[in-house]
Protein backbone atom coordinates (compact mmCIF):
# COMPACT_ATOMS: atom_id res chain seq x y z
CA UNK A 1 0.00 0.00 0.00
CA UNK A 2 2.66 2.43 0.66
CA UNK A 3 4.09 2.12 -2.97
CA UNK A 4 0.71 2.79 -4.21
CA UNK A 5 0.04 5.98 -1.96
CA UNK A 6 3.73 6.92 -2.78
CA UNK A 7 3.07 7.29 -6.31
CA UNK A 8 -0.59 8.76 -5.98
CA UNK A 9 0.79 11.36 -3.50
CA UNK A 10 4.21 11.80 -5.76
CA UNK A 11 2.00 13.18 -8.67
CA UNK A 12 -0.10 15.30 -6.50
CA UNK A 13 2.56 16.89 -5.24
CA UNK A 14 4.24 17.19 -9.09
CA UNK A 15 1.00 18.46 -10.35
CA UNK A 16 0.93 21.31 -7.92
CA UNK A 17 4.42 22.30 -8.55
CA UNK A 18 4.15 22.57 -12.09
CA UNK A 19 0.48 24.57 -11.38
CA UNK A 20 2.89 27.10 -9.19
CA UNK A 21 5.52 27.04 -11.49
CA UNK A 22 3.34 28.06 -14.39
CA UNK A 23 1.94 30.96 -12.52
CA UNK A 24 5.66 32.51 -11.23
CA UNK A 25 6.95 32.40 -14.66
CA UNK A 26 3.32 34.37 -16.00
CA UNK A 27 4.15 36.81 -13.43
CA UNK A 28 7.63 37.04 -14.16
CA UNK A 29 6.79 37.92 -17.93
CA UNK A 30 4.20 40.92 -16.45
CA UNK A 31 1.22 38.65 -17.18
CA UNK A 32 -1.05 40.56 -14.37
CA UNK A 33 -4.41 41.27 -15.97
CA UNK A 34 -7.88 39.31 -15.42
CA UNK A 35 -7.23 38.09 -19.09
CA UNK A 36 -4.24 36.27 -18.25
CA UNK A 37 -6.06 34.94 -15.05
CA UNK A 38 -8.69 33.81 -16.81
CA UNK A 39 -8.20 32.62 -20.13
CA UNK A 40 -4.19 33.01 -20.34
CA UNK A 41 -4.02 35.81 -22.76
CA UNK A 42 -6.14 33.71 -25.11
CA UNK A 43 -2.84 32.34 -26.00
CA UNK A 44 -3.98 28.39 -26.45
CA UNK A 45 -1.91 26.68 -29.28
CA UNK A 46 -3.49 23.67 -30.82
CA UNK A 47 -1.75 21.13 -28.38
CA UNK A 48 -2.45 23.16 -24.98
CA UNK A 49 -5.90 24.05 -25.94
CA UNK A 50 -6.32 19.89 -26.73
CA UNK A 51 -5.00 18.78 -23.32
CA UNK A 52 -6.69 21.86 -22.17
CA UNK A 53 -10.17 19.95 -23.63
CA UNK A 54 -9.29 16.58 -22.87
CA UNK A 55 -8.50 16.75 -19.32
CA UNK A 56 -11.38 18.93 -18.99
CA UNK A 57 -13.89 16.95 -20.41
CA UNK A 58 -12.64 13.57 -18.84
CA UNK A 59 -12.53 13.32 -15.55
CA UNK A 60 -12.96 11.07 -12.57
CA UNK A 61 -16.35 10.13 -14.08
CA UNK A 62 -14.68 8.64 -17.24
CA UNK A 63 -11.98 7.09 -14.80
CA UNK A 64 -14.68 5.35 -11.53
CA UNK A 65 -17.75 6.33 -13.20
CA UNK A 66 -17.80 4.19 -16.67
CA UNK A 67 -16.57 1.18 -14.92
CA UNK A 68 -18.70 1.13 -12.19
CA UNK A 69 -21.98 1.84 -14.79
CA UNK A 70 -20.41 -0.86 -16.42
CA UNK A 71 -20.60 -3.29 -13.81
CA UNK A 72 -23.58 -2.49 -12.85
CA UNK A 73 -25.86 -1.47 -15.38
CA UNK A 74 -23.97 -2.85 -18.79
CA UNK A 75 -23.72 -1.67 -21.99
CA UNK A 76 -26.14 1.33 -21.75
CA UNK A 77 -22.92 2.91 -20.82
CA UNK A 78 -21.67 3.59 -24.34
CA UNK A 79 -24.19 6.49 -24.41
CA UNK A 80 -20.95 8.44 -23.36
CA UNK A 81 -18.98 7.09 -26.39
CA UNK A 82 -22.46 8.71 -28.35
CA UNK A 83 -22.77 12.48 -26.69
CA UNK A 84 -19.35 13.29 -26.81
CA UNK A 85 -18.39 12.10 -30.65
CA UNK A 86 -21.57 14.48 -31.41
CA UNK A 87 -20.65 17.01 -29.65
CA UNK A 88 -16.86 17.34 -30.80
CA UNK A 89 -18.94 17.76 -34.20
CA UNK A 90 -21.13 20.35 -32.22
CA UNK A 91 -17.56 22.06 -31.21
CA UNK A 92 -16.80 22.25 -35.08
CA UNK A 93 -19.37 25.07 -35.81
CA UNK A 94 -19.98 26.26 -32.40
CA UNK A 95 -16.38 26.85 -31.03
CA UNK A 96 -15.53 29.02 -34.16
CA UNK A 97 -18.44 31.50 -33.87
CA UNK A 98 -17.97 31.66 -29.68
CA UNK A 99 -14.16 32.56 -29.99
CA UNK A 100 -14.51 35.09 -32.86
CA UNK A 101 -16.86 36.53 -30.34
CA UNK A 102 -15.35 36.83 -27.65
CA UNK A 103 -11.86 38.53 -29.08
CA UNK A 104 -13.86 41.15 -30.83
CA UNK A 105 -16.19 41.85 -27.74
CA UNK A 106 -13.81 40.99 -25.04
CA UNK A 107 -15.95 38.20 -23.22
CA UNK A 108 -14.45 36.10 -20.60
CA UNK A 109 -17.48 34.06 -19.29
CA UNK A 110 -20.36 32.61 -20.95
CA UNK A 111 -23.00 34.89 -18.68
CA UNK A 112 -20.35 38.12 -20.63
CA UNK A 113 -21.59 36.71 -24.08
CA UNK A 114 -25.13 36.32 -22.62
CA UNK A 115 -25.73 39.51 -21.10
CA UNK A 116 -24.14 41.38 -23.93
CA UNK A 117 -26.64 38.98 -26.79
CA UNK A 118 -29.67 40.06 -24.86
CA UNK A 119 -28.96 43.41 -23.96
CA UNK A 120 -29.50 42.03 -19.97
CA UNK A 121 -27.01 42.18 -16.85
CA UNK A 122 -29.93 40.22 -14.98
CA UNK A 123 -29.94 37.70 -17.25
CA UNK A 124 -26.00 36.88 -17.22
CA UNK A 125 -25.89 37.23 -13.83
CA UNK A 126 -29.00 34.09 -13.58
CA UNK A 127 -27.20 32.50 -16.34
CA UNK A 128 -23.44 32.88 -13.73
CA UNK A 129 -26.02 31.09 -10.93
CA UNK A 130 -27.40 28.56 -13.33
CA UNK A 131 -23.99 27.72 -14.64
CA UNK A 132 -22.16 27.95 -10.26
CA UNK A 133 -25.17 25.23 -9.53
CA UNK A 134 -24.17 23.26 -12.45
CA UNK A 135 -20.19 23.21 -11.91
CA UNK A 136 -21.03 23.00 -7.65
CA UNK A 137 -22.41 19.49 -8.55
CA UNK A 138 -20.13 17.90 -11.26
CA UNK A 139 -17.45 19.43 -8.76
CA UNK A 140 -18.63 16.46 -6.36
CA UNK A 141 -18.40 14.01 -8.57
CA UNK A 142 -14.33 14.90 -8.72
CA UNK A 143 -14.23 15.62 -5.33
CA UNK A 144 -15.72 12.06 -4.12
CA UNK A 145 -13.41 10.65 -7.05
CA UNK A 146 -10.31 12.24 -5.97
CA UNK A 147 -10.75 10.49 -2.23
CA UNK A 148 -11.88 7.65 -3.48
CA UNK A 149 -8.90 6.87 -5.39
CA UNK A 150 -6.66 7.71 -2.29
CA UNK A 151 -8.82 5.89 -0.04
CA UNK A 152 -8.62 2.67 -2.14
CA UNK A 153 -4.98 2.85 -2.78
CA UNK A 154 -4.08 3.17 0.85
CA UNK A 155 -5.99 -0.42 1.25
CA UNK A 156 -8.31 2.45 3.68
CA UNK A 157 -5.64 3.74 5.54
CA UNK A 158 -5.82 6.93 4.36
CA UNK A 159 -9.56 7.84 5.09
CA UNK A 160 -11.38 9.41 2.21
CA UNK A 161 -12.75 12.26 4.29
CA UNK A 162 -8.98 13.19 4.44
CA UNK A 163 -7.95 12.66 1.33
CA UNK A 164 -10.37 14.95 -0.31
CA UNK A 165 -9.25 17.92 1.97
CA UNK A 166 -5.51 17.36 0.90
CA UNK A 167 -5.99 16.51 -2.49
CA UNK A 168 -7.88 19.87 -2.84
CA UNK A 169 -6.10 21.85 -0.72
CA UNK A 170 -3.29 21.35 -3.33
CA UNK A 171 -5.60 22.66 -6.14
CA UNK A 172 -6.69 25.17 -4.44
CA UNK A 173 -3.31 26.46 -3.97
CA UNK A 174 -2.34 26.05 -7.78
CA UNK A 175 -5.33 27.43 -9.37
CA UNK A 176 -5.23 30.77 -6.85
CA UNK A 177 -1.47 31.11 -7.74
CA UNK A 178 -1.70 30.66 -11.35
CA UNK A 179 -5.45 31.08 -13.13
CA UNK A 180 -5.88 29.18 -16.30
CA UNK A 181 -1.92 29.26 -17.23
CA UNK A 182 -1.91 26.69 -14.02
CA UNK A 183 -4.78 24.63 -15.09
CA UNK A 184 -3.20 24.22 -18.63
CA UNK A 185 0.14 23.56 -17.54
CA UNK A 186 -1.27 20.58 -15.11
CA UNK A 187 -3.43 19.76 -18.02
CA UNK A 188 -0.78 18.51 -20.37
CA UNK A 189 0.76 16.35 -17.83
CA UNK A 190 -2.32 14.72 -16.56
CA UNK A 191 -4.09 14.34 -19.83
CA UNK A 192 -0.80 12.11 -20.66
CA UNK A 193 -1.37 10.43 -17.51
CA UNK A 194 -4.83 9.71 -17.79
CA UNK A 195 -4.58 8.38 -21.56
CA UNK A 196 -1.99 5.80 -20.51
CA UNK A 197 -3.68 4.61 -17.44
CA UNK A 198 -6.97 4.69 -19.22
CA UNK A 199 -5.73 2.05 -21.74
CA UNK A 200 -3.42 0.02 -20.19
CA UNK A 201 -5.81 -0.95 -17.19
CA UNK A 202 -8.18 -1.64 -20.50
CA UNK A 203 -5.77 -4.24 -21.94
CA UNK A 204 -4.01 -5.68 -18.60
CA UNK A 205 -7.89 -6.90 -16.81
CA UNK A 206 -8.90 -8.61 -19.58
CA UNK A 207 -5.57 -10.01 -20.67
CA UNK A 208 -4.58 -11.13 -17.13
CA UNK A 209 -7.83 -13.10 -16.35
CA UNK A 210 -9.42 -13.95 -19.44
CA UNK A 211 -6.97 -14.03 -21.96
CA UNK A 212 -8.24 -11.07 -24.04
CA UNK A 213 -11.00 -9.24 -24.47
CA UNK A 214 -13.04 -11.22 -26.73
CA UNK A 215 -12.83 -14.44 -24.35
CA UNK A 216 -14.11 -11.52 -21.12
CA UNK A 217 -16.86 -10.94 -23.44
CA UNK A 218 -17.76 -14.13 -24.06
CA UNK A 219 -17.78 -15.39 -20.52
CA UNK A 220 -20.07 -12.49 -19.90
CA UNK A 221 -22.66 -13.47 -22.01
CA UNK A 222 -22.96 -16.33 -20.42
CA UNK A 223 -22.84 -15.21 -16.73
CA UNK A 224 -24.48 -12.27 -17.25
CA UNK A 225 -26.22 -11.68 -21.25
CA UNK A 226 -28.17 -8.91 -19.76
CA UNK A 227 -24.94 -6.87 -19.46
CA UNK A 228 -24.64 -6.64 -23.09
CA UNK A 229 -28.23 -5.68 -23.91
CA UNK A 230 -29.43 -2.28 -23.15
CA UNK A 231 -32.41 -2.51 -20.75
CA UNK A 232 -29.09 -3.68 -18.78
CA UNK A 233 -29.38 -5.76 -15.36
CA UNK A 234 -31.89 -3.78 -13.73
CA UNK A 235 -34.24 -3.67 -17.05
CA UNK A 236 -34.34 0.54 -16.69
CA UNK A 237 -31.89 1.47 -19.12
CA UNK A 238 -32.74 0.51 -22.23
CA UNK A 239 -33.45 2.08 -26.01
CA UNK A 240 -35.12 5.13 -24.35
CA UNK A 241 -32.41 5.51 -21.50
CA UNK A 242 -29.95 5.42 -23.93
CA UNK A 243 -31.05 7.69 -26.59
CA UNK A 244 -31.62 10.70 -24.87
CA UNK A 245 -28.72 10.71 -22.82
CA UNK A 246 -27.18 10.51 -25.96
CA UNK A 247 -29.07 13.72 -27.71
CA UNK A 248 -29.59 15.59 -24.40
CA UNK A 249 -26.09 14.99 -23.19
CA UNK A 250 -24.80 16.21 -26.61
CA UNK A 251 -26.84 19.36 -26.46
CA UNK A 252 -25.55 20.04 -22.78
CA UNK A 253 -22.00 19.55 -23.74
CA UNK A 254 -20.31 23.13 -24.85
CA UNK A 255 -22.56 24.62 -22.54
CA UNK A 256 -20.68 23.58 -19.61
CA UNK A 257 -19.37 26.86 -18.29
CA UNK A 258 -15.99 25.69 -17.76
CA UNK A 259 -15.82 24.71 -21.04
CA UNK A 260 -17.27 27.19 -23.06
CA UNK A 261 -14.35 29.47 -21.29
CA UNK A 262 -11.75 27.35 -22.71
CA UNK A 263 -13.22 28.07 -26.17
CA UNK A 264 -12.33 31.37 -25.41
CA UNK A 265 -8.60 30.27 -24.65
CA UNK A 266 -7.96 29.47 -28.42
CA UNK A 267 -5.56 31.60 -30.35
CA UNK A 268 -7.64 31.72 -33.10
CA UNK A 269 -10.91 29.92 -34.21
CA UNK A 270 -9.53 27.66 -36.73
CA UNK A 271 -7.58 25.72 -34.18
CA UNK A 272 -11.25 24.76 -32.58
CA UNK A 273 -12.25 23.01 -35.84
CA UNK A 274 -8.57 21.80 -36.16
CA UNK A 275 -9.16 19.94 -32.22
CA UNK A 276 -12.48 18.88 -33.45
CA UNK A 277 -11.59 16.56 -35.83
CA UNK A 278 -9.05 15.28 -33.56
CA UNK A 279 -10.91 15.50 -30.12
CA UNK A 280 -13.23 12.21 -30.74
CA UNK A 281 -9.78 9.88 -30.94
CA UNK A 282 -9.94 10.70 -27.32
CA UNK A 283 -13.26 8.90 -27.18
CA UNK A 284 -11.18 5.49 -28.04
CA UNK A 285 -9.59 5.88 -24.33
CA UNK A 286 -13.25 5.30 -22.75
CA UNK A 287 -13.78 2.01 -24.12
CA UNK A 288 -10.79 0.00 -22.12
CA UNK A 289 -12.20 2.04 -18.97
CA UNK A 290 -15.99 -0.10 -20.19
CA UNK A 291 -14.07 -3.02 -20.36
CA UNK A 292 -12.36 -2.66 -17.20
CA UNK A 293 -15.88 -3.05 -15.64
CA UNK A 294 -17.66 -5.98 -17.78
CA UNK A 295 -14.02 -7.82 -16.79
CA UNK A 296 -13.60 -7.12 -12.84
CA UNK A 297 -18.02 -7.58 -12.87
CA UNK A 298 -17.09 -11.46 -14.38
CA UNK A 299 -14.34 -11.96 -11.97
CA UNK A 300 -16.76 -11.18 -8.89
CA UNK A 301 -19.39 -13.64 -10.41
CA UNK A 302 -16.70 -16.06 -10.65
CA UNK A 303 -15.41 -14.95 -7.18
CA UNK A 304 -19.20 -15.10 -5.93
CA UNK A 305 -18.26 -11.39 -4.38
CA UNK A 306 -20.10 -9.08 -6.18
CA UNK A 307 -20.13 -5.57 -5.03
CA UNK A 308 -23.90 -3.93 -3.51
CA UNK A 309 -25.74 -1.36 -5.43
CA UNK A 310 -24.35 2.04 -4.58
CA UNK A 311 -20.88 1.08 -4.15
CA UNK A 312 -19.72 0.36 -8.08
CA UNK A 313 -17.50 3.12 -8.68
CA UNK A 314 -15.20 1.21 -6.25
CA UNK A 315 -15.15 -1.97 -8.62
CA UNK A 316 -12.08 -1.08 -10.79
CA UNK A 317 -9.77 -0.12 -8.29
CA UNK A 318 -10.29 -2.61 -5.60
CA UNK A 319 -9.84 -5.40 -7.95
CA UNK A 320 -6.44 -3.12 -9.23
CA UNK A 321 -4.86 -3.56 -6.05
CA UNK A 322 -6.09 -6.95 -4.86
CA UNK A 323 -4.62 -8.25 -7.95
CA UNK A 324 -1.84 -6.21 -9.61
CA UNK A 325 1.53 -5.38 -8.75
CA UNK A 326 1.86 -1.89 -6.49
CA UNK A 327 3.57 0.22 -9.08
CA UNK A 328 1.05 -0.70 -11.56
CA UNK A 329 -1.96 0.16 -9.51
CA UNK A 330 0.00 3.37 -8.24
CA UNK A 331 0.47 4.34 -11.85
CA UNK A 332 -3.25 4.24 -12.77
CA UNK A 333 -4.89 5.34 -9.47
CA UNK A 334 -2.62 8.25 -10.79
CA UNK A 335 -3.75 8.46 -13.90
CA UNK A 336 -7.82 8.34 -11.94
CA UNK A 337 -5.98 11.92 -9.75
CA UNK A 338 -4.93 13.27 -12.59
CA UNK A 339 -8.91 12.91 -14.23
CA UNK A 340 -10.59 14.50 -11.27
CA UNK A 341 -7.55 16.89 -10.03
CA UNK A 342 -7.57 18.69 -13.94
CA UNK A 343 -10.87 18.95 -14.19
CA UNK A 344 -11.75 20.29 -11.26
CA UNK A 345 -8.95 22.61 -11.73
CA UNK A 346 -10.92 24.07 -14.47
CA UNK A 347 -14.31 23.76 -12.52
CA UNK A 348 -13.10 25.63 -9.52
CA UNK A 349 -11.25 28.50 -11.82
CA UNK A 350 -14.82 28.93 -13.76
CA UNK A 351 -16.96 28.95 -10.49
CA UNK A 352 -14.28 31.93 -9.16
CA UNK A 353 -14.49 33.70 -12.90
CA UNK A 354 -18.44 33.62 -12.84
CA UNK A 355 -18.43 35.10 -9.66
CA UNK A 356 -15.68 37.50 -10.06
CA UNK A 357 -16.87 38.75 -13.45
CA UNK A 358 -20.91 38.32 -13.36
CA UNK A 359 -22.05 38.00 -9.71
CA UNK A 360 -19.67 39.94 -7.31
CA UNK A 361 -18.12 42.07 -10.09
CA UNK A 362 -21.96 43.63 -10.89
CA UNK A 363 -21.89 44.53 -6.95
CA UNK A 364 -18.48 45.96 -6.64
CA UNK A 365 -17.27 47.04 -10.29
CA UNK A 366 -13.91 49.56 -9.13
CA UNK A 367 -12.82 46.13 -7.71
CA UNK A 368 -10.95 44.52 -10.41
CA UNK A 369 -11.89 41.06 -11.37
CA UNK A 370 -8.74 39.39 -11.07
CA UNK A 371 -8.44 39.83 -6.93
CA UNK A 372 -12.15 39.00 -7.11
CA UNK A 373 -11.55 35.54 -8.50
CA UNK A 374 -8.47 34.67 -6.80
CA UNK A 375 -10.02 35.49 -3.66
CA UNK A 376 -13.27 33.20 -4.66
CA UNK A 377 -11.07 30.18 -4.93
CA UNK A 378 -10.43 29.63 -1.51
CA UNK A 379 -14.29 29.77 -0.21
CA UNK A 380 -16.05 28.08 -3.22
CA UNK A 381 -13.30 25.28 -2.99
CA UNK A 382 -13.61 24.54 0.91
CA UNK A 383 -18.01 24.88 0.48
CA UNK A 384 -17.31 22.21 -2.59
CA UNK A 385 -14.99 19.91 -0.08
CA UNK A 386 -17.45 20.28 2.47
CA UNK A 387 -20.94 19.47 0.44
CA UNK A 388 -19.24 16.08 -0.13
CA UNK A 389 -19.66 15.27 3.00
CA UNK A 390 -23.17 15.83 3.42
CA UNK A 391 -24.06 15.07 -0.34
CA UNK A 392 -22.89 11.57 -1.45
CA UNK A 393 -24.14 9.82 -4.49
CA UNK A 394 -22.54 7.25 -7.82
CA UNK A 395 -20.96 9.24 -9.84
CA UNK A 396 -22.81 8.87 -13.06
CA UNK A 397 -26.22 10.09 -11.16
CA UNK A 398 -24.62 13.15 -10.11
CA UNK A 399 -22.73 13.48 -13.72
CA UNK A 400 -26.36 13.07 -15.02
CA UNK A 401 -28.20 15.48 -12.78
CA UNK A 402 -25.22 18.61 -13.54
CA UNK A 403 -26.32 17.91 -17.11
CA UNK A 404 -29.91 18.28 -16.59
CA UNK A 405 -29.11 22.01 -15.08
CA UNK A 406 -26.83 22.92 -17.19
CA UNK A 407 -28.38 21.77 -20.53
CA UNK A 408 -31.31 24.60 -20.56
CA UNK A 409 -29.32 27.19 -21.49
CA UNK A 410 -28.92 25.19 -24.62
CA UNK A 411 -31.93 28.14 -26.51
CA UNK A 412 -30.17 31.01 -24.89
CA UNK A 413 -26.63 29.94 -25.49
CA UNK A 414 -26.73 27.36 -28.73
CA UNK A 415 -29.75 28.45 -30.23
CA UNK A 416 -29.22 32.29 -29.67
CA UNK A 417 -25.69 31.94 -31.35
CA UNK A 418 -26.90 31.16 -35.10
CA UNK A 419 -30.47 32.20 -34.82
CA UNK A 420 -30.46 35.97 -34.08
CA UNK A 421 -34.20 36.07 -33.74
CA UNK A 422 -34.18 34.25 -30.54
CA UNK A 423 -35.54 36.89 -28.28
CA UNK A 424 -34.94 37.75 -24.38
CA UNK A 425 -38.39 37.42 -23.15
CA UNK A 426 -38.24 34.28 -24.95
CA UNK A 427 -35.57 32.99 -23.13
CA UNK A 428 -36.54 33.97 -20.11
CA UNK A 429 -39.89 32.50 -20.54
CA UNK A 430 -38.19 29.01 -21.59
CA UNK A 431 -35.65 29.06 -18.51
CA UNK A 432 -38.85 29.69 -15.78
CA UNK A 433 -40.81 26.85 -17.61
CA UNK A 434 -37.85 24.43 -17.82
CA UNK A 435 -36.51 24.63 -13.99
CA UNK A 436 -40.41 24.85 -12.39
CA UNK A 437 -40.26 20.86 -14.73
CA UNK A 438 -37.10 20.20 -13.16
CA UNK A 439 -37.79 20.97 -9.71
CA UNK A 440 -41.11 19.17 -9.88
CA UNK A 441 -39.47 16.29 -11.21
CA UNK A 442 -37.28 16.46 -8.23
CA UNK A 443 -39.61 16.66 -5.73
CA UNK A 444 -41.70 14.26 -7.71
CA UNK A 445 -44.58 16.24 -8.14
CA UNK A 446 -43.95 15.79 -11.53
CA UNK A 447 -43.53 12.01 -13.04
CA UNK A 448 -40.80 12.19 -16.01
CA UNK A 449 -41.87 9.16 -18.71
CA UNK A 450 -40.19 5.57 -18.51
CA UNK A 451 -36.78 6.39 -18.49
CA UNK A 452 -36.88 9.78 -20.65
CA UNK A 453 -33.82 12.01 -19.28
CA UNK A 454 -35.19 14.93 -17.13
CA UNK A 455 -32.83 17.33 -18.54
CA UNK A 456 -33.99 16.87 -22.03
CA UNK A 457 -37.98 16.69 -20.60
CA UNK A 458 -37.52 19.86 -19.48
CA UNK A 459 -35.60 20.88 -22.52
CA UNK A 460 -38.43 20.76 -24.67
CA UNK A 461 -40.96 22.66 -23.66
CA UNK A 462 -37.98 25.09 -22.67
CA UNK A 463 -36.71 25.14 -26.85
CA UNK A 464 -40.20 25.20 -28.10
CA UNK A 465 -41.30 28.10 -25.72
CA UNK A 466 -38.24 30.07 -27.36
CA UNK A 467 -38.78 28.96 -30.95
CA UNK A 468 -42.35 29.90 -31.13
CA UNK A 469 -41.61 33.29 -29.31
CA UNK A 470 -38.86 34.36 -31.34
CA UNK A 471 -40.46 33.34 -34.47
CA UNK A 472 -43.36 35.58 -34.12
CA UNK A 473 -41.86 38.56 -32.57
CA UNK A 474 -40.03 41.15 -35.01
CA UNK A 475 -36.36 40.84 -35.19
CA UNK A 476 -34.17 43.07 -32.87
CA UNK A 477 -32.41 44.90 -35.28
CA UNK A 478 -29.36 45.98 -33.12
CA UNK A 479 -28.75 42.14 -32.61
CA UNK A 480 -28.46 40.86 -36.43
CA UNK A 481 -25.78 44.25 -36.42
CA UNK A 482 -23.69 43.48 -33.75
CA UNK A 483 -23.80 39.26 -33.95
CA UNK A 484 -24.34 38.81 -37.71
CA UNK A 485 -20.73 39.47 -39.40
CA UNK A 486 -18.89 36.56 -39.15
CA UNK B 1 -24.20 34.37 -48.58
CA UNK B 2 -20.03 33.14 -48.48
CA UNK B 3 -18.64 30.15 -49.87
CA UNK B 4 -17.81 29.31 -46.44
CA UNK B 5 -20.85 29.56 -45.25
CA UNK B 6 -22.61 27.47 -47.33
CA UNK B 7 -20.15 25.32 -47.19
CA UNK B 8 -20.63 24.97 -43.23
CA UNK B 9 -23.88 24.77 -43.49
CA UNK B 10 -23.36 21.73 -46.16
CA UNK B 11 -21.01 20.42 -43.29
CA UNK B 12 -23.64 20.40 -40.67
CA UNK B 13 -25.28 17.07 -42.32
CA UNK B 14 -22.41 15.45 -40.69
CA UNK B 15 -24.29 16.37 -37.10
CA UNK B 16 -27.87 14.40 -37.94
CA UNK B 17 -25.71 11.34 -39.70
CA UNK B 18 -23.49 11.02 -36.15
CA UNK B 19 -26.80 11.21 -34.37
CA UNK B 20 -28.21 8.46 -36.43
CA UNK B 21 -25.28 6.69 -36.22
CA UNK B 22 -25.20 6.47 -32.62
CA UNK B 23 -28.74 5.66 -32.21
CA UNK B 24 -28.27 2.27 -33.86
CA UNK B 25 -26.81 0.44 -31.03
CA UNK B 26 -30.15 1.60 -29.42
CA UNK B 27 -32.85 0.37 -32.56
CA UNK B 28 -30.84 -2.99 -32.89
CA UNK B 29 -30.01 -3.95 -29.66
CA UNK B 30 -31.65 -7.47 -28.73
CA UNK B 31 -29.75 -10.84 -26.99
CA UNK B 32 -27.16 -12.79 -28.99
CA UNK B 33 -25.99 -10.09 -31.25
CA UNK B 34 -22.81 -11.29 -33.23
CA UNK B 35 -19.39 -10.63 -31.96
CA UNK B 36 -16.92 -8.32 -34.32
CA UNK B 37 -13.50 -8.91 -33.48
CA UNK B 38 -14.15 -10.16 -30.25
CA UNK B 39 -16.29 -7.70 -29.21
CA UNK B 40 -19.95 -7.42 -29.00
CA UNK B 41 -21.70 -5.66 -31.84
CA UNK B 42 -22.72 -1.95 -30.25
CA UNK B 43 -19.26 -2.11 -28.88
CA UNK B 44 -17.72 -2.50 -32.08
CA UNK B 45 -20.24 -0.20 -33.92
CA UNK B 46 -19.84 2.29 -31.46
CA UNK B 47 -15.70 2.15 -31.64
CA UNK B 48 -16.58 2.46 -35.59
CA UNK B 49 -18.50 5.50 -35.24
CA UNK B 50 -16.23 7.23 -33.28
CA UNK B 51 -13.50 6.80 -36.16
CA UNK B 52 -16.40 7.66 -38.72
CA UNK B 53 -16.48 11.20 -36.38
CA UNK B 54 -12.69 12.03 -37.06
CA UNK B 55 -12.67 10.82 -40.41
CA UNK B 56 -15.69 13.21 -41.07
CA UNK B 57 -14.85 16.03 -39.40
CA UNK B 58 -11.53 16.31 -41.29
CA UNK B 59 -12.93 16.18 -44.70
CA UNK B 60 -15.46 18.83 -43.07
CA UNK B 61 -12.11 21.16 -42.01
CA UNK B 62 -10.64 20.82 -45.56
CA UNK B 63 -13.94 21.48 -47.53
CA UNK B 64 -14.69 24.67 -45.34
CA UNK B 65 -11.39 26.09 -45.21
CA UNK B 66 -10.59 25.77 -48.60
CA UNK B 67 -14.38 27.61 -49.43
CA UNK B 68 -13.34 30.10 -46.41
CA UNK B 69 -10.60 30.69 -48.70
Amino acid sequence: MTVVLAIVFGWLCVTTAVGIAAGVRSRREGRHSGDDFMLDGRRFGAVLLYVLMAAEIYSAYAFLGLAGHAYRHGASILYAAGYGSIAYAVLFFFGPRVNRLGRRMGYMTQPDYAADRYGSRALGAVIALIGVAALAIYLQVQIVGAGLIIELASGGAFPAGWARIVAFGCVMVFVTTSGMRGVGWTNLLQACVMLVGMFAVGIVFAVQFFGGVGAMFAELAQRSPAHLTLAGVDGNHGATWYATRVIGSAIGFWLWPHIFQAIYTAREPNILRRNACVLPLYQLALFPVMIVGFSVFVLHDREGSLLPAGTQDRAMLEALVDHFPPWFAGAVAAGGLAAAVSTASALILSMATLVARNIVGQLAPTVPDRSIARVAVVPLTAAAVALTFVLEDDIVRLLLLAFSVVMQLAPAILLGTFWLRVHRAAVWTGLAVAFAILLASATGLLTVPGSFYPGLFALIPNTAIVILWSAVRRPDARTIERFSSR
Amino acid sequence: MSDGIRAERRAAWILVALTIGFMVPAVIDRPGLPFVFGLPFQFAWCIGMVLVTTVALAIAYRCVTRAER
